[in-house]
């Protein structure tokens, strides 16, 4: 499915006709994949994706290191400059000190225009790289099977997609230029031990204590920031609990308890600031005094030397200058190894979900059909999600536009069989197929082609209601759409909402009833006209009255095509031809409604009890966990910690 | 480790961790904090910036002291760059240069420990003004009104108490003491500068300043807006993940993954778009600034020379400025960018926390509808007898949705309230809990008007179970003790078994210390109702509130709820408000509202027999049930 090598590489195959675009691309595609080989480091993982915009980032180091060594050469032309000032009154002759300024005036506003240029193409490649990782990520996505969903949280996925690829993207931008920096370090440096041993020494002198302290400090505050963080996180929590149930605080009377629980939260927010004050007030006057400690020692010994006739002052005040210069990089380098480990660790979680792959693929000689007749069978299939066996030897045929209804107690296999149908998950053992062919033989895209499913919580997008039923199908007109709503019993109340079809789901507070979102799944569904149309429990919130009226107008379409219904009320069984009764992994009865009800005593239990028991079989789930909740609240309302350091960033010229 | 803490982000690098924990354990408990609060608001004064600060006007003013001294401390260097040229290097005088090194290396100890001090005491200054200021503004919170909460505002309230305080946090802590600061070096640097040379520091004043000054204010300006526009473009990339990943079934089976990788990519694109203006605009500040000081150094040292060179040192015999003195001024003028970058920088600073004292202001000086009455008392064993007085309301003024309604209920005594959607049967409850206060017309608590009666003894003896039940973050036990904090676990026992909850609770896997919101252990709507049953029942409330508490019960907890009410509704008045005239039978008067009035009373036998409305609706709820029923088989 990848190949890297190949010049117009896309991240997925897509194949024409089968799958609907109805978005023009702004943007070309990723230039490259991360490396596949687990055995690399993380660098040379990412490496490729760096490599695809290797013209930028060679112009912006390029630029950056050609504009470093104009800047190294600034101060000892200032210093000649100073050393200039005298002769240049004695003699009178002025153009020589005309000149230097105007060639430290050109060279500065060179290195103003490269720097500028060079850093910016250093921005742009590390945000290309962002991009471009975020992409082939969401890209990966479609290429994974839904067990690797099930075992994987949604939450996990986005903070890897945000943070995860922030840190690193921040690491690609800070490096290039601190080791640029690094580099003017130590031409400044030859240039001051070439000028003066002893003084160039005894300048550098406060350097390593720079560094120490500040790597000190860093790994201080990391655990304090990120302690603040919590802190606040949880005032959020207790501020947004309250807010949310102060009907309930009032009626119980504990305003109290709720501001004495408060106080406890920002007693302690309180308590991790104070302690980074201390911290900060501790080290950061250390490490601001310590640097102006080797401006002393260079006013101071290098004025005896100025004295003793050993340096000119010139050369003192370029001293002076490069002690500012090389001063920077070490308070950040600390920083910069700091942001490696991230960085790595970030690259790592993210290389999990990349290095995943699906067991269900296309095969190399894959069937496409054009048309399906619409039998289905399954013969002795076995599937477990995990260690219990779900369905152990199921059988059955359905003939091409027949519709059948499957019924079976909570937790009997129903949803299962029609996940195994459109092959979402593998069966175990045994043969499904379709018109003779198996499904692990047709193309995945061509099976889900032909067929479409309606959930009973039919997931629906933040987009016009108008394109959430066009989802499938993006390119039908107007008419198609409403046609497929008025047979879905939509078309009435999508007429009331503000917009018509044009209202966005979700927004403005603009909810739909479970009943409304159904009927919206079952008009997204008939719109592709499949050949196969599932009903997963499709019309169970749907009000009886209504449910009778989309019976109506389906009874019409199910003629055309092959129907499977998953259902337990009476109502919707009675739309089938035939009914198969699943319980324990198999198929145990087959026949119509009436004769099931006489001749199989097991079907009538099961029809008793799914109509009391049922419980969603999956609703499960979307409710988020308590470490979701802080991490959306923190989330919406706090800025990552990294993010400060980011913005306030490293910056060279540092004063 | 980290779980306990219940930290927000879930990644601690590795070698961060073995820290992190240690200062987690570090951390105090705090658990014994106590503070009071009254329904009745301590401070009448308006809430302005002013007001806040002036109880701690003298620790500020001590704090400026400090802050004019590390100013000061920091020019001592440049000013003996001055010195160690003109008075020692110039004339080779060695016994100055000691003396140089010596005061600077003093000045560089002094300043460690002042400005330490300054950090300190500052930071603690702003941090128990921050502390007062979120324990006042949650208080008012809780003061306020039913009314005053809102869907819409809940998002808004919430960055009171987070962004807003923080901003003002930064105000105080940064911005106004870096004001002070910065303007303080800048008046000592002009000083100084002037001090050296005058026509030097006009030419620095008129040239670059407002260059550099209009470059960073450029600067922070778009910036912030850059940054702005960052967050939004990367919220929408990562609310369009969030969604692909939850639609994927229909993703993948509709065969929509073509569009939504160009989508993706689309979006993707926008926000490295964003990013590429940002990365564009730092770039050029930094590198700006460079050649703006740069460019200055020149500046000077061109102007320096053309003075020099016009200086006659026959007539400046004394040589006041020297080649050594245009050095020390240049040193003096890389100080002197610094202010003039931060103050232009604080531009943001003061923008958002203006925003940030005025929207907490509004808040503060926001007053609850229902107020706590002077001589409010505190009402001892209340029995349950509520009278309502010709009670008429209306929440906008407008449109009245309770109309002349007078009726008395009896303590002890079960009242059920049924009616079309609308009819105004929540607003009674609402109006018995005094969550409003009737428009016209008065409700009595055993003939004490509710207006009369504080609020903390009111709500302490009154139970009210709504219909969305809400549970707070936390386990089940810490739910079901919201009600009654100091309750004994026997009494918490005892409540769960009258709701019939106990063998629910115990197939979970930790018992009543499982958390309410943890995914796997998620309970349903049912078990979520009966758990709010048990809170109320916990507090032993003489008067409870049923609203529509049953309406959203699935089947198999319905008949649970049913029994649980048998044991609620046991010695105390009740009030139940019901679409489910299932659980109306059971109540001793039935009253039927209907158009803000009440159109029926009486019980369920009699209100069959009069044949009304009630006998309708029961009818039709009848036929519904069977219609159910006959569905199931």
């Amino acid at each position: 499915m990848l190949n890297p090598s190949s010049d117009e590489l896309e991240l997925i195959s897509f194949e024409a006709g089968l799958e609907p675009v109805n978005v023009k691309p702004r943007f070309e595609n990723p230039k490259a994949d991360i490396d596949r080989d687990k055995s690399k480091n993380w660098f040379r993982r990412v490496l490729p994706i760096l490599m695809a915009n290797r013209w930028s980032f060679i112009m912006g180091i390029t630029l950056m290191i050609s504009t470093m060594m104009l800047g190294v050469s600034v101060p000892a032309l200032i210093g000649k400059l100073v050393d200039s000032i005298e002769p240049t009154l004695t003699t009178g002759e002025i153009s020589n000190f005309l000149f230097l300024v105007t060639v430290i005036l050109i060279i500065s506003f060179v290195r103003f225009i490269g720097g500028a240029i060079g850093s910016y193409q250093l921005g742009r490649v590390s945000n290309q790289l962002e991009a471009d990782l975020r992409s082939v990520i969401y890209n990966h996505l479609f290429t994974l099977s839904f067990s690797f969903f099930d075992k994987t949280q949604t939450g996990q996925l986005i903070s890897r997609a945000n943070s995860d690829i922030k840190t690193i993207q921040m690491f690609l931008m800070i490096a290039p230029m601190l080791l640029t920096s690094l580099l003017s370090f130590a031409f400044a440096a030859v240039y001051m031990l070439s000028v003066h041993l002893t003084l160039a020494l005894a300048s550098m002198i406060a350097i390593p204590l720079v560094f120490i302290l500040s790597v000190k400090l860093r790994r201080l505050t990391f655990p304090l920031s990120w302690l603040t963080q919590a802190r606040q996180a949880d005032v959020a929590v207790i501020v947004d609990e309250n807010i949310n149930g102060q009907r309930i605080v009032k009626s119980f009377a504990q305003e109290l308890m709720q501001v004495n629980l408060l106080a406890i939260a920002a007693k302690k927010l309180q308590w991790v600031q104070v302690r980074s004050i201390d911290v900060s007030a501790f080290y950061n006057p250390l490490i601001e005094n310590l640097s102006v400690l080797g401006s002393v020692l260079v006013w101071v010994y290098g004025g005896w030397l100025v004295i003793e006739g050993e340096i000119g002052l010139g050369a003192l005040v370029a001293f002076t200058m490069y002690l500012m210069m090389i001063q920077m990089p070490f308070r950040f380098l600390g920083w910069m190894l700091m942001l490696e480990q991230r960085a790595k660790a970030s690259a790592g979680r993210i290389f999990e979900i990349l290095d995943e792959t699906s067991e269900i693929k296309d095969k190399e000689n894959k069937v496409e059909m054009e048309k399906l007749e619409g039998k289905i069978s399954f013969n002795d299939v076995h599937f477990a999600y995990a260690e219990e066996p779900i369905l152990k030897g199921l059988s059955f045929e359905v003939e091409p536009k027949e519709t059948v209804a499957i019924v079976g107690q909570t937790g009997s296999g129903k949803s299962t069989i029609v996940r195994l149908l459109s092959r979402f998950y593998e069966a175990d053992k045994g043969n499904i197929s379709i018109d003779g062919v198996p499904v692990q033989d047709m193309g995945i895209r061509n099976l889900h082609y032909h067929i479409a499913q309606v959930l009973d919580e039919p997931f629906l997008f933040s987009v016009s209601i108008k394109d959430n039923i066009a989802y499938g199908r993006p390119d039908a007109t107007m008419d198609e759409i409403i046609q497929a709503a008025k047979a879905a019993e939509a078309h009435d109340f999508i007429n009331q909402t503000s917009d018509g079809y044009e209202t966005v789901v979700g927004e403005r507070g603009y909810t739909l009833s479970g009943g409304q979102r159904q009927r919206l799944g079952i008009a997204r569904a008939l719109l592709v006209d499949p050949s196969i149309l599932i009903l997963d429990d499709a019309t169970s919130s749907i009000d009886v009255k209504i449910e009778a009226m989309i019976h109506k107008s389906l009874l019409k379409l199910l003629d055309k095509r092959t129907t499977i219904l998953i259902a337990h009320r009476l109502s919707t069984i009675s739309l089938a031809d035939r009914v198969l009764v699943l319980d324990n992994g198999k198929i145990i009865a087959s026949g119509t409604h009436e004769d099931l009800l006489r001749d199989e005593p097991r079907y009538s239990e099961i029809l008793a009890q799914q109509s009391t028991t049922e419980t969603p079989e999956e609703e499960q789930g979307e409710e988020e966990s308590d470490e979701e909740y802080r991490k959306r609240i923190s989330e919406t309302l706090i800025k990552d910690p990294s993010e400060d350091e980011f913005k306030g960033g490293f910056d060279e010229s540092g004063s | 480790m980290s779980q306990e803490a219940n930290l927000p982000f879930a990644g601690i690098p590795p070698e961060m961790l073995d820290r992190t924990n240690a200062l987690i354990e570090e951390e105090p408990d705090f658990s014994d904090i106590k503070v009071s609060f009254s329904h009745k608001n301590p401070s009448s004064r308006a809430f302005t910036l002013w007001a806040f600060l002036s109880p701690y006007k003298f620790r500020f003013l001590f704090a400026l002291v400090l802050v004019a001294m590390t100013e000061m401390l920091l020019l001592v260097g440049p000013y003996l760059v001055q010195v160690a040229i003109d008075k020692a290097i110039m004339p080779k005088d060695f016994s100055v240069l000691t003396m140089v090194a010596m005061v600077w290396v003093g000045s560089l100890f002094l300043a460690v420990i002042v400005s330490g001090i300054r950090i300190r005491f500052l930071g603690r200054l702003g941090q128990l003004l921050m502390y007062d200021l979120r324990v006042r503004v949650f208080s008012h919170l809780q003061r306020l009104s039913i009314d005053f909460y809102t869907e819409e505002k809940a998002g808004r309230l919430l960055t009171r108490m987070t962004s807003d305080i923080e901003a003002l946090s930064n105000l105080l802590q940064t911005g106004l003491v870096n004001l002070v600061a910065q303007l303080l070096a800048l008046f000592f640097i002009l000083i100084l500068l002037f001090s050296f040379n005058l026509q030097l520091t006009l030419i620095l004043l008129v040239f670059s300043a407002p260059i550099m000054f209009g470059f960073t204010v450029w600067f922070s300006k778009t910036s912030e807006r850059g940054y702005q526009v960052v967050r939004n473009r990367i919220a929408d990339v990562l609310a369009d993940l969030q969604e692909s990943l939850s639609g994927m079934r229909l993703v993948i089976s509709f065969n929509r993954m073509k569009h939504n990788v160009i989508n993706h990519r689309n979006i993707v694109g926008d926000y490295r778009d964003a990013n590429h203006y940002t990365s564009k605009i730092t770039a050029t500040y930094r590198s700006g600034t460079q050649f703006i000081t740069t460019a200055t150094s020149l500046l000077i040292f061109t102007a320096g020379f053309f003075i020099l060179k016009d200086v006659n040192p026959s007539l400046d015999p004394e040589g006041a400025f020297t080649v050594g003195s245009l050095v020390a001024f240049n040193v003096l003028v890389s100080r002197f960018f610094i202010p003039i970058n931060e103050l232009s920088g604080l531009y943001n600073e003061f923008q958002s926390g203006n925003a940030a004292v005025l929207k907490l202001r509004d808040l503060l000086d926001t007053e609850p509808s229902v107020k706590e009455s002077e001589n409010a008392f505190d009402l001892k064993d209340l029995k349950g007898d509520i009278r309502f007085n010709d009670v008429s309301f209306s929440y906008d003024d407008e449109i009245k949705v309770l109309k002349n309604i007078s009726l008395h209920i009896e303590a002890g005594k079960t009242v059920s309230f049924v009616g079309p959607t609308g009819a105004g049967k929540s607003t009674v409850a609402k109006l018995i809990c005094r969550f409003y206060d009737p428009t016209e017309g008065s409700l009595t608590l055993d003939n004490i008007n509710l207006k009369d009666i504080s609020l903390e003894s009111l709500h302490s003896q009154l139970g009210i179970v709504p219909q969305e039940p809400f549970l707070f973050h936390g386990t089940i036990k810490d739910n079901i003790l919201f009600a009654k904090p100091d309750a004994t676990d026997k009494e918490v026992e005892d409540a769960c078994k009258a709701v019939g909850i106990e063998e629910m609770i115990k197939r979970l896997p930790e018992g009543l210390e499982t958390h309410c919101h943890e995914r796997g252990s998620s309970l349903s709507s049912g078990e979520r109702q009966l758990l709010a049953l048990a809170r109320a029942f916990l507090s032993k409330p003489r008067v409870l509130i049923l609203d529509e508490a049953t309406s959203n019960v699935d089947q198999q907890n319905e008949a649970k709820i049913e029994r649980a009410l048998d044991k609620l509704l046991e010695g105390r008045t009740a009030i139940i408000i019901a679409h489910r005239l299932a659980t109306t039978r059971r109540a001793d008067v039935i009253v039927v509202i209907d158009e803000q009035k009440i159109i029926e009373m009486g019980s369920h036998e009699e209100l069959i027999q009069k044949k009304g409305s009630y006998f309708q609706m029961y009818e039709t709820w009848e036929k519904q049930e069977e219609e159910k029923r006959e569905e199931i088989l």
